[in-house]
């Protein structure tokens, strides 16, 4: 007797798994289509870049394993890049960034002038230099703004070329499954 | 990938000169329709960022380089040249005052050339740059009046003395010597930035009041500007409809007084909420048809560079015929030459993770039918840039990593005869 209700509740406990599971699924399809992102260059590893900050520091992306990463690449000259900036800061102090890194990446040079934009908009997000636009080619860059999220264990997730409501419930529900998943 | 550091070590100020004569060229095969690629130049550059080169081939056979380069020293707009004929560039000479300080954008200065004036285009950092307004520069003009061995204290361009971007400018110069530029700003507090041209009749002293030739222009794809024989002034840029992005042409039969509605060239339905930063580029035979090259990933979103062309002064275009056909890399910065016989040569780079190659093709019929891409690229090559003189003399430039410079070469290209087709065209009525 003991043993068929041991048998009953594993069968409901791994349907509830299932179900759990395909909701989980489902709810990454519906992140997906609300948020306009697309799977390009899905499961590819984060590819080994040591970039430098306007200020100077060095950053390696290896360091950022175990991180949900959000990478947007943005020019000045962009104003969709310049417009979205201020939701990506807003998405950045929602998590704690030993969680969550938050990066911008420009291919731009006008270091004072960037950290001045940054300031102007009280955003404490990294502005990394891609001076070479190796990295951006790394990603296949194509327009911008282009944002590509990286799961905790180093792989690219989704990609979004366009401006985002970044600060927006779906995309913080997107990035919170993101950081509760096991590397 | 360099780590930065080491590229700071490449942080030297002095320019080198190299010749180097192109065994690599002669290396690379040749192509088997007649159009044979001469010997390369080279010129290696010492310093941290280089953008460019834009090039320009004069009467005499004497091709124009301008790009702009940056060292821990600061910024310099510099200009070299060939002697006729070939052979190796000329020590660069900067073309803006110490005291002027180039805004670093990641495109060309704009150069054209008439006889021994030389001209370009060019952003400088506004005076009104502020933590408030930290991208404001202002459009200048350099030009020199002895065959680019000096230049003389530049000229403003834009009018409006706003703290605004002014930039993706482009520049030619008509028979009679007017300049004409054409650039992107967002003056106004408009959100969406406009299409503006300017002019100058006293061979770039000053310019004339500036007019916005349209609105909805998509703020990052640089401006072309071409005048055909008969005086018409064609501007191409990248309009925005809502998220469509589609490349446009206007007109100016009045000597750039006035300008046409624009007209969408390829009807590429490109749904495109972002900054794609890939110009249109355009130029005229001399039958006076206009020919455009541009980038669009249209309505399935794939990458693509075609061309299309006008036999009604841009009023309508033909069908576009996409030029790049390599698979796993992606074309990128389309530019584009034509000479009086309607000899067709475009530019372009073709991108990957790993490739960055500049590629050719060409047409001798007036556009119908092009040659497969060659690509002409030692080194990891991009940026470049095409240029046709009266004499149907062609030279092609490009940028390529040479760690720890820069390195821009030209090369000098000979066409066979325009095709019979071509020829049969120009003599019908």
């Amino acid at each position: 007797m003991s043993g068929r209700v041991g048998g009953r509740r594993l069968i409901v406990a791994c349907l509830a798994l299932v179900l759990a599971c395909a909701a989980g699924i489902a709810v990454a399809a519906d992140d997906f289509a609300r948020l306009k992102l697309s799977r390009a260059g899905a499961g590819t590893p984060l590819p080994a870049f040591t970039l430098t900050t306007v200020e100077g520091k060095a950053l390696d992306f290896s360091q950022l394993r175990g991180k949900v990463v959000v990478l947007n690449f943005w020019a000045t000259w962009c104003g969709p890049c310049k417009e979205e900036m201020p939701a990506l800061d807003r998405l950045s102090r929602r998590f704690d960034p030993r969680d969550v890194a938050i990066l911008t990446i420009t291919t731009e040079h006008e270091r004072t002038n960037l950290q001045q934009f940054m300031k102007q908009l009280d955003s404490t997000l990294p502005v990394l230099l891609d001076e070479q636009r190796d990295v951006s080619l790394a990603f296949m860059v194509r327009g911008l703004p282009t944002t590509v999220v990286v799961a905790k264990n180093g792989t690219i997730v989704a990609r979004a070329v366009g401006p985002r409501e970044w600060d927006g419930p779906d995309a913080i529900r997107f990035i919170e499954r993101l950081r509760e998943e096991t590397p | 990938m360099m780590p930065h550091s080491f590229r700071a070590l490449s942080m030297m100020a002095l320019a080198l000169v190299m010749p180097m004569w192109g065994q690599a060229a002669e290396r690379s095969s040749q192509p088997a329709d007649g159009v044979r690629f001469q010997s390369k130049v080279a010129l290696d550059i010492k310093a941290k960022s280089l953008a460019g080169p834009s090039v320009q081939i004069d009467e005499h056979d004497i091709a124009h380089v301008a790009w702009m380069e940056e060292d821990s020293q600061g910024r310099t707009v510099r200009y070299a040249h060939t002697p006729p004929s070939g052979g190796s560039l000329s020590i660069p000479m900067p073309v803006n005052r110490p005291d002027e300080m180039p805004y670093w954008r990641q495109e060309a200065p704009a150069l054209e050339v008439q006889g021994d004036r030389v001209y370009l285009v060019w952003a400088k950092m506004s005076p009104q740059n502020s933590p408030g307004t930290p991208f404001a520069n202002e459009l200048r003009l350099s030009r020199s009046v002895d065959g680019g061995h000096t230049f003389l204290p530049s000229a403003l361009i834009n009018d409006d003395g706003e703290p605004v971007n002014h930039s993706f400018d482009s520049i030619r110069i008509s028979r009679e010597g007017a300049i004409h530029v054409a650039w992107i700003d967002g003056r106004g507090g408009q959100k969406a930035s406009g299409t503006y041209v300017s002019r100058s009749i006293d061979h770039g002293q000053t310019f004339d009041k500036n007019k916005k030739i349209d609105d909805d222009t998509c703020v990052c794809c640089r401006t072309s500007v071409a005048i055909a024989p008969d005086g018409t002034l064609y501007v191409a840029w990248r309009k925005m409809f809502g998220d469509i992005r589609e490349t446009v042409v206007a007109r100016s039969l009045d000597g750039g007084m006035t300008f046409s509605e624009p007209v969408i060239v390829g009807n590429d339905r490109w749904n495109y909420p972002s900054c794609p930063h890939r110009p249109a580029s355009l130029d005229v035979d001399g039958d006076g048809r206009v020919y455009v090259v541009w980038y669009t990933e249209g309505e399935d979103e794939t990458p693509a560079i075609y061309v299309a062309y006008s036999d009604d002064r841009g009023q309508t275009f033909s069908p576009k015929q996409q030029l790049n056909r390599s698979k796993g890399t992606f074309p990128d910065h389309p530019q584009l030459a034509v000479d009086r016989r309607g000899r067709v040569f475009a530019i372009w780079e073709e991108l990957s993770p790993v490739r960055r190659e500049v590629v050719v093709s060409y047409s001798m019929d007036r556009g119908h039918t092009f040659s497969p891409p060659h690509k002409v690229n030692e080194k990891k090559g991009e940026t470049p840039a095409v240029a046709v003189n009266a004499a149907g003399q062609f030279v092609l430039a490009w940028k390529e990593q040479a760690m720890p410079n820069h390195r821009i070469v030209l090369q000098r290209v000979i066409l066979p005869e325009p095709s019979s087709v071509a020829l049969m065209e120009r003599a019908s009525p």
